[in-house]
């Protein structure tokens, strides 16, 4: 498969939108995930893709040639299924041989391929089988073929590590398309702000322009920010909380009441209260107790402006 | 410990009066001597033999019956699974509205006695007008009562072919041969060939139908017994019969045994 256009695509089962209006590319050779909870339609985008599904709307390309009616079978495409879909009556070597004799691979050439691959399996046979070494074996098979690969996933995780970039999917639409480090970063919409790590989101319910950045009235409190926010709410990341030492000063800062303390492992998960609002704080190390009071601040870039979604 | 023994004796126990006990006493009339009959007062028959077996396989009216029944039986199967096929397809694969309710539909006839269907196919046969062979009137009506065995057996194999296996043979570039004998045939073959093996040994063991659409020219095994138990009832004779009757149907049913366990689902689940 070389490079890959969604068109407006639409996707509907009686009454219920699966997908509305997806529209993106794909570059020949990236490796792009579909990420979104179950349901959001993400695999009914990808069996679009594959073919097995054919859209309510719009058009697919493939190579700059629509594809839209063309078949499964005849599209130049390779579908992992997630329950693998072997062939138990198969043994692996009939199971890989499968799809060369239907590609009409020459038996010569076939027997070649199958040898190398078997060889390779049985050497990875002695390795650990973890999901994550199998994650780095698609992504390296990926790049060395130059593959164009869309992944579909509920584990942000998984997506983050081995994309290009990542498609946030919830309730059939996209709600950001973005680089992994971006979509951590630069949320566009509360839904990717909490999909995409952890987030404190808050309604904004006024602002005001500074001579550097804007202040930004929330149920929290009052909050200065780097830039200006033109949608409903903002969001700050539970790990990006500064704990200030005792008399000091400092912009965005808050006193936090702790109600909940979870120590697991590489950090301390807490809720705490702050003004009457409870909010997630991540800190490497926590002295307090339940009931006790830590001071702590957020730096201008750690306010995120959020649009509104779907 | 202890109750695992005693059931595994009680179950030795029952297996033998319910097998054991009929295919002896069978074995053993067929064996008395026609010099000497096996009156109660003789635990074994006095005399044994085996004439009546020679008689009876040399008979003609018996070789020309087992010659029909041995033709008959999966003639039936086949026709069956060819009547089968789209109905058990539909419900199997296809989701609809009240498919539960049709699938009871279709095991409904079951309940019907051999007899009633036989007699009122009968009318059936001669109001169509169909003047055929009583071969093949027989061998339709044996596949359209054994009909509901066969829909119930196929419509679930229907079930266990995976679509992902389909769909992953079409994504593979297969052509529609190539994807039904890679992801429908390994899953449907068990369920083919238990329901051809249902049909063939009810269709041997059938009465009913084959005696009232079939007699006097056309006889089968089951016609022949019954024949017998009318006025000149030889029991030893009746006893080959039986034997004769039961015997390939015994073989029949272990290979089906074989069959159903080889349609395991965890062997077609695809994960290990």
């Amino acid at each position: 498969m070389s490079g890959l256009v969604a068109q407006h695509i639409r996707m509907e089962f009686g009454t219920h939108t699966a997908v509305s209006d997806a529209h993106f590319s794909v570059a020949e050779g990236e490796f792009v995930t579909l990420l979104g909870p179950s349901g959001c339609g993400k695999t009914t985008l990808l069996k679009i893709i594959a073919g097995f599904l054919a859209p309510s709307a719009g058009r697919i390309l493939m190579g700059g040639v629509d594809v839209t009616d063309v078949p499964p079978e005849a599209r130049d495409t390779a579908m992992c299924f997630q329950s693998y879909a072997l062939f138990p009556h198969l043994d692996v070597r009939a199971n890989l041989e499968f799809g060369l004799r239907q590609k009409r691979v020459a038996h010569a050439e076939r027997s070649r391929r199958l040898d190398s691959v078997i060889a390779q399996l049985e050497l990875g046979a002695h390795l650990a089988k973890l999901r994550d070494q199998v994650r780095i074996e698609i992504r390296r098979i990926q790049r060395t073929h130059g593959l164009t690969a869309l992944y579909v996933t509920h584990d942000q995780a998984e997506a983050l590590s081995m994309s290009d970039r990542i498609f946030v999917m919830n309730r059939g639409v996209i709600e950001q398309e973005a680089a992994p480090e971006v979509l951590y970063h630069q949320p566009r919409t509360a839904f990717v702000a909490d999909f995409i790590g952890a987030a404190n989101i808050l309604p904004v319910l006024d602002q005001q322009p500074l001579a550097e950045g804007s202040l930004v009235r929330t149920p929290m409190g009052a909050l200065t920010m780097a830039g200006t926010v033109t949608g409903p709410a903002i969001a700050w990341r539970p790990e990006r909380a500064r704990i200030l030492p005792p008399g000091a000063r400092a912009v965005n800062a808050f006193e936090a009441r702790i109600t909940d303390r979870a120590f697991v492992g590489d950090h301390i998960d807490l809720q705490v209260e702050i003004n009457g609002l409870i909010q997630r704080l991540r800190l490497p190390h926590c002295p307090q107790a339940v009931g006790e009071v830590l001071r702590f601040a957020l730096d201008l870039e750690d306010i995120l402006p959020l649009e509104q979604g779907a | 410990m202890t109750l695992n023994r005693a059931l595994f004796v009680a179950l030795l126990l029952i297996g033998t009066l319910w097998l054991a006990l009929p295919f002896g006493m069978a074995i053993l009339w067929s064996l008395v001597d026609a010099s000497t009959p096996w009156t109660p007062d003789h635990i074994l028959p006095p005399a044994i033999s085996l004439d009546r077996w020679r008689n009876m396989l040399g008979n003609p009216v018996l070789q020309v019956a087992l010659l029909n029944s041995y033709l008959l039986a999966p003639t039936a199967a086949l026709m069956t699974l060819t009547l089968t096929l789209p109905t058990a397809y539909a419900l199997g694969r296809i989701p609809f509205r009240g498919r539960e309710i049709a699938r009871m539909l279709t095991l409904l006839p079951l309940v019907v006695p051999g007899f009633v269907t036989a007699i009122f196919l009968t009318a059936l046969l001669h109001r169509i007008g169909f003047t055929g062979s009583r071969f093949w009137a027989v061998a339709f009506s044996h596949a359209l009562l054994f009909l509901p065995y066969a829909i119930r057996i196929l419509s679930v194999s229907f079930e266990q072919v995976r679509q992902d296996h389909i769909d992953a043979a079409r994504d593979l570039g297969a052509s529609p041969l190539a994807r039904f004998r890679v992801a429908w045939l390994p899953a449907l073959k068990p369920g083919l060939l238990a329901a051809f093996l249902i049909v063939f040994i009810q269709s041997i063991e059938e009465f009913a139908i084959a005696f009232i659409l079939g007699s006097p020219d056309f006889t089968t095994i089951p016609t022949l017994l019954y024949a017998r138990l009318g006025q000149d009832f030889v029991r030893p004779d009746a006893a080959v019969l039986s034997l004769i009757l039961v015997l390939p149907n015994v073989i029949l049913m272990l290979i089906l045994e074989q069959l159903l366990r080889s349609a395991n689902p965890s062997l077609s689940s695809g994960k290990g």
